[in-house]
């Protein structure tokens, strides 16, 4: 699968425990992310609303027990593949079998909840869910589409072309 | 985080910059509720400082939205991001919340 031999895959993770103020060494890891890689402050936004949508929803829901729990989350760029992978030891939850929100009510009936994951699956192409060995794996794959309207990000990070 | 508001004419205008996601939605919800509830009926969020909005931040707006049409009043939203654009589009809430691409524009219509 991998065609550049040698060439690592640019990867950033992170462990948090289960606490909303964590989510700041979250943003501090996409900067990292993005610093390395030079992908535009739009992907970045992006990478930054799915991080807050799956992260908040496993803090709120995943540990039942109150207790002190440990969530990892990794980047990774494969190619021009974007891979989000958020890991975490709390009950099987398998948020792909929640129901899409009706998005065609009127304001006075739409429902207010359920559109986070209904978001995440919008702003990705591939969503995938897996409980492992007690773990639940939630990872997010897109191709990075990052527009030409912003070449000086690109053209500073840009590396000659590796094969020789 | 940061909500600021002004007056143009009929309508309360309310700034909003920063980040609109899990960790900032409480205190935003306060007080977009706020004015929600102020007695104005023509509301306007410039979103132009905006640098995203996540589900959680969707919320927020959508209860104030709820309030405001339950006083009689309206909610429009005008110069959004790309991002927070795509995010309203996808997420359905731009068919309930009348975007517009400028605040002129946004003025004009609620008149």
């Amino acid at each position: 699968m991998h065609g550049a031999s040698g060439e690592t895959e640019p990867t950033e993770t992170v462990v948090i425990r289960n606490h909303l103020s964590e989510l700041d060494r979250v943003d501090a890891m996409v900067e990292r992310f993005g610093e390395r890689t030079g992908l535009s402050a739009e992907t970045l936004a992006r990478f930054r609303i799915v991080c807050d949508d799956v992260l908040s929803n496993v803090i709120a829901y995943a540990f039942p027990d109150d207790g002190e729990h440990d969530v990892e989350v990794r980047l990774t760029m494969v190619g021009r593949r974007l891979v989000v992978r958020v890991s975490d030891d709390g009950i099987p939850f398998d948020p792909l079998s929640v129901a899409p929100p009706d998005l065609n009510a009127p304001l006075a009936q739409r429902q207010i909840g359920g559109l986070g994951i209904h978001l995440v699956r919008s702003l990705f192409d591939e969503v995938t869910y897996e409980r492992r060995a007690d773990r639940n794996v939630l990872t997010l794959a897109s191709k990075v589409a990052d527009e030409p309207g912003r070449p000086e990000r690109l053209a500073e990070h840009d590396t000659p072309a590796q094969g020789g | 985080m940061e909500i600021h508001t002004r007056r143009v004419k009929d309508v309360l205008v309310a700034d909003l910059a920063g980040r609109l996601d899990s960790r900032t939605c409480g205190p935003a919800s306060t007080e977009l509720n706020r004015i929600a509830q102020a007695g104005d009926r023509k509301v306007l969020l410039n979103v132009a400082g905006l640098e995203y909005v996540s589900s959680a931040g969707l919320r927020a707006i959508l209860v104030a939205a709820k309030l405001l049409l339950a006083h009689n009043g309206t909610l429009k939203i005008c110069q959004t991001n790309p991002t927070v654009k795509q995010v309203m589009e996808f997420s359905g809430t731009s068919s309930l919340l009348d975007l517009h691409p400028t605040e002129a524009d946004a003025l004009e219509s609620f008149a």
